[in-house]
């Protein structure tokens, strides 16, 4: 109806396919950039977007395809929707499940500046998800991995400490 | 991977030509450092004023650039756009690498004429 209040409103942005392939990884995130750009996404929450793409897609072609496997049907989808408060990301791959447990958290790898030789190489993959989403989820249904997670307008926790979500 | 080293007074200058460095050129990005760098002496400070975008492993590759050069040599990085800037402080990088707002920067902090 006329006059309704958009707040509830979620709206479908971005549907995309692609192989789980490093270089197709970086093809998708160029066009969900492209996307959000012409749908008028501020530029701070298109960084943070291709921050946290770029980390749970290269876990996905990382590890949840690796052999054994047919890797030639290693695929990804990605959906993203928006709302009022920010938008919405579903990732789902067809890929080996995570090893039970808790997901990875924030925490980075020992850095010590003085000591060049053992600097770390990687591990930052999932503090920079962790730190640039909220309300992030890992399913399993049907053989098939869904994440989900959030990321809001504002990066910051409003005034009451909590950004609401 | 374009990149291309110039040497300035001690210090080489290496300028990546590339919009983003992520997981897809993560392994060129370090060799090619390598080959750009091996036979220099001194510091080096890498431009990343051109890259909009880095990932954690573009960062994990700017990370074995850095010890490909050693303890005797420092890595210097300069002109961070904003997602690299952000990747940066999310990882304390700011710890390992000095880091100047630009390459002009970069080398009046050294004396060395822009």
């Amino acid at each position: 109806m006329p006059g309704a209040p958009i707040i509830d409103r979620q709206f479908r942005l971005i549907s995309l396919r692609f192989p789980a392939t490093k270089g197709a990884v970086r093809d998708a995130l160029l066009t969900v950039d492209r996307t959000l750009a012409s749908a008028g996404t501020a530029e701070d929450l298109r960084t943070r977007t291709q921050i946290a793409l770029a980390e749970a897609c290269n876990n996905i072609v990382e590890h949840a395809y690796t052999p054994p496997g047919l890797l030639a049907a290693a695929e990804i989808r990605l959906d993203i929707a928006g709302d009022v408060a920010g938008l919405q990301i579903m990732l789902r791959d067809r890929g080996h499940p995570m090893p039970a447990g808790p997901l990875p958290g924030r925490e980075l790898p020992p850095i010590d500046p003085d000591d060049v030789a053992a600097l770390p190489e990687g591990g930052f993959g999932w503090a920079l998800l962790r730190e640039t989403t909220r309300a992030l989820s890992l399913s399993r249904s049907n053989g098939q991995n869904i994440l989900r997670f959030r990321l809001p307008n504002a990066d910051r926790p409003g005034p009451l400490g909590r950004t609401a979500m | 991977m374009k990149m291309s080293f110039e040497i300035r007074g001690a210090l080489g200058v290496l300028r990546v030509d590339e919009a983003r460095i992520d997981a897809s050129v993560a392994i060129q990005f370090k060799d090619r450092f390598r080959d750009l760098t091996q036979h220099g002496k001194g510091d080096v400070i890498l431009d990343l004023s051109r890259v909009v975008f880095l990932d954690s492993s573009g960062l994990g590759a700017v990370v074995a650039a850095r010890k490909l050069l050693g303890a005797g040599r420092v890595l210097e990085l300069a002109g961070l756009t904003p997602a690299v800037d952000r990747v940066m402080t999310l990882t304390r990088m700011f710890t390992v690498f000095p880091i100047h707002a630009d390459l002009d920067t970069a080398l009046a902090a050294r004396a060395v004429t822009p």
